[in-house]
């Protein structure tokens, strides 16, 4: 116990040195959360782009279905299906889609578009279709000969709110599908890259259209936690009624976004170690400087005959000590920082585009990990960095030393 | 010139083998060429009026459809379709070598652009070039007959191998026709790398007007698991037909 007074003590006995030392600390640590609290927002934010505006967390589909997207790898929405989503706690919402792609002409212009057939009111749910919509509105029933834009699609075909497009496409049953819908929306032409090719119609008139009957591709789900996707696709998938559906969670369903977002986030934490020995460094300084300036009384210390053991382990304690005060002491302020930018994030001037979406702000997110990985990171750098002085400490020569000092 | 509405209506080979099921009478014919040839100058008409029922079996759907056909000459086809009731009116017209779907439904003539002439007819086994080939097998293929694997004594085999300066996409095809009233049985298609693609059955032999014809023709599309069944309901050669037919504002007539 002795070595934990005389560690206190020493904290306590030169106020201004310690805290000068501990502000060195502090900082540090505030500086490497926000750092990983803004790393954490930013993906946080890609992946809420990805879930919320159009994977959803999990997704059911027809086995085979995401490696080889077929018409026909379809499956029927049966009540047993909608009971066992309905029952199970964790899933908020859901939304039935049909994926197809078809010719579409303008009054004088054509091209191609990627066609999803969607229930306007689940899709509200699930990912909020009219965030997205520029001008317009969505159609109200999914049995409507409406049809809804995105950008590219507008300017290539040139046609506006009300007019008709005709659409040309391959029905499920081997007919040439072909129709005329009204427009009755645009997409932004911010929203997801993906959306820009995109053609939204409402559920029944395009499982009509690709001779579909009741059936669909997919199903993307809504949790109400969206950080256990995974988990949650495991369980889903024990209940599924069938064995040709297969559940997936979001990072399988959007598995080259994910996989680019996993290497980039491994590339990042190179730039949080870079961070980290920056701050190892600074509390490196800061606890040689401490020590160099105490040379004389370690002197005296061993000249009275205090073992070199109890030195080193009350120099390393005592810094161990500084390092969980002063993070104890930056918690709040790390947290209030991280919360505030979550708040009011840094406009980027243009927007960034990242895996097929743009988003035109960083955010930072107050996260357990960005506290608990920088406190231990700083608390465990005070300790190491203390190893070093604390041994030169214990091993020197009381005259020699004294005579320096 | 007489014309057999297979041809017309799907492709050379069907044409000359309609023309074979009215030929029975050409039981000596040795050389290939000179018995496709033979066949080929027999057996044109000048016009002809067909209800057709198309039954497409796939893995994954099945799909009947009834269509009426016309044809004039070597050159025109019109196809109009009757059932399911959802592509009632669709029409393909073929020109010589273009052909243009027309969609009631959106008021549309669409031309079928080269790239797509490859491409599934109403998704049947039968391509779009199927339907404007007006090739025939004996001009624009070496033809010999070969000795048959299983079954020499009764039926012929022919070999057609392309030449060099003829656009298809098939590097041989094998014709097996019944030696005694010279019925078409089958017709092998190969590709470039000899693999067996399509292979066509004729069956439903019967007597229509002074022709007796195949009622029925099976092609099957090897790899895919999918086939498709022709059925003629009723056949008519020669009859009369209005001289817009085959034109675009015939084409566009909802009825």
């Amino acid at each position: 116990m002795l070595v934990w007074k005389i560690a206190f003590r020493n904290l306590y006995r030169q106020k201004s040195r310690s805290l000068l030392c501990g502000s060195s600390i502090c900082g540090a640590f505030i500086l490497f959360s926000i750092s990983l609290g803004f790393s954490d927002g930013t993906y946080g934010t890609i992946i809420r782009m990805l879930t919320e505006n159009h994977s959803g967390h999990v997704q059911i589909h027809r086995k085979g279905y995401l490696d080889n997207p077929s018409l026909h790898r379809n499956f029927k929405l049966e009540g047993e299906l909608v009971n066992i989503l309905r029952e199970h706690e964790e899933v908020q919402s859901w939304s039935a889609r049909i994926h197809s792609a078809a010719l579409m002409f303008g009054e004088h212009k054509s091209g191609f578009g990627r066609i999803t057939g969607i229930d306007p009111k689940q899709e509200e749910q699930v990912t909020g279709l009219s965030r997205k919509l520029e001008s317009g509105r969505v159609f109200e029933e999914s049995s409507d000969r409406e049809i809804i834009l995105g950008s590219r699609l507008r300017n290539l075909l040139k046609v506006e709110i009300g007019d008709e497009v005709v659409l040309l496409g391959q029905g499920a049953d081997g007919s040439i599908a072909n129709d005329l819908f009204v427009i009755s929306g645009f997409l932004k032409a911010d929203s997801e890259l993906q959306e820009v090719n995109r053609a939204y119609l409402p559920l029944k008139t395009a499982q009509e259209f690709f001779s579909l009957g009741s059936r669909v591709h997919e199903l993307a789900l809504h949790l109400r936690e969206d950080g256990y996707a995974r988990e949650q696709a495991v369980e889903i998938q024990q209940k599924m009624p069938h064995e040709e559906l297969e559940v997936h969670p979001w990072q399988v369903v959007e598995e080259a976004f994910y996989k680019a977002m996993a290497a980039d986030m491994e590339g990042n934490w190179i730039t949080q170690l870079v961070i980290l020995f920056i701050v190892a460094l600074l509390i490196l300084i800061t606890v040689l400087m401490n020590t160099l300036e105490r040379q004389h009384e370690f002197g005296v210390l061993l000249a009275l005959g205090t073992s070199p053991g109890f030195i080193f382990r009350s120099i390393v304690l005592e810094m161990t000590l500084l390092g969980c005060f002063s993070v104890l002491t930056g918690l709040l302020p790390a947290y209030a920082l991280n919360w505030y930018f979550s708040q009011n994030g840094i406009v980027i001037e243009p927007a960034m585009e990242y895996g097929g979406m743009v988003f035109d702000q960083l955010l930072s997110e107050p996260t357990l990990s960005s506290l608990i990985i920088p406190a231990f990171a700083a608390v465990l750098t005070a300790f190491l960095v203390a190893l070093y002085p604390a041994f030169k400490a214990a091993r020197s020569v009381p005259v020699e030393i004294m005579n320096q000092a | 010139m007489k014309n057999s509405i297979f041809r017309h209506v799907f492709s050379s080979m069907i044409i000359m083998f309609s023309c074979f099921c009215a030929g029975g009478t050409v039981a000596t014919a040795q050389d290939a060429r000179e018995l496709l040839g033979r066949v080929d100058r027999l057996y044109r008409s000048n016009s002809s009026y067909s209800k057709i029922e198309m039954e497409v079996i796939t893995e994954n759907w099945e799909r009947t459809m009834q269509m009426e056909v016309w044809t004039s000459g070597m050159e025109k086809t019109l196809i109009k379709l009757l059932a399911p009731r959802k592509d009632k009116g669709i029409k393909t017209l073929k020109l010589e070598t273009k052909m243009w779907n027309y969609f009631p439904k959106i008021n549309k003539i669409l031309k079928v652009p080269p790239s797509m002439m490859m491409s599934s007819w109403m998704g049947s086994d039968f391509t779009n070039d199927d339907l404007v080939r007006e090739n025939t097998l004996a001009d624009d293929h070496q033809a010999r007959i070969i000795d048959h694997p299983e079954a020499p004594e009764s039926y012929y085999e022919i070999e057609l191998i392309p030449h060099k300066e003829t656009v298809t996409v098939w590097g041989k095809i094998i014709i097996t026709i019944r030696r005694d009233d010279l019925m078409p049985v089958s017709q092998i298609y190969f590709d470039e790398r000899g693999v067996k693609k399509r292979e066509m059955e004729f069956r439903g032999f019967r007597q229509v007007e002074d022709r007796r014809i195949p009622g029925v023709m099976e092609m099957r599309t090897l790899g895919k698991n999918s086939r498709t069944v022709i059925r003629y309901l009723s056949l008519e050669f020669d009859p009369d037909l209005p001289d817009d037919l085959f034109s675009f504002s015939q084409l566009r007539r909802r009825n």
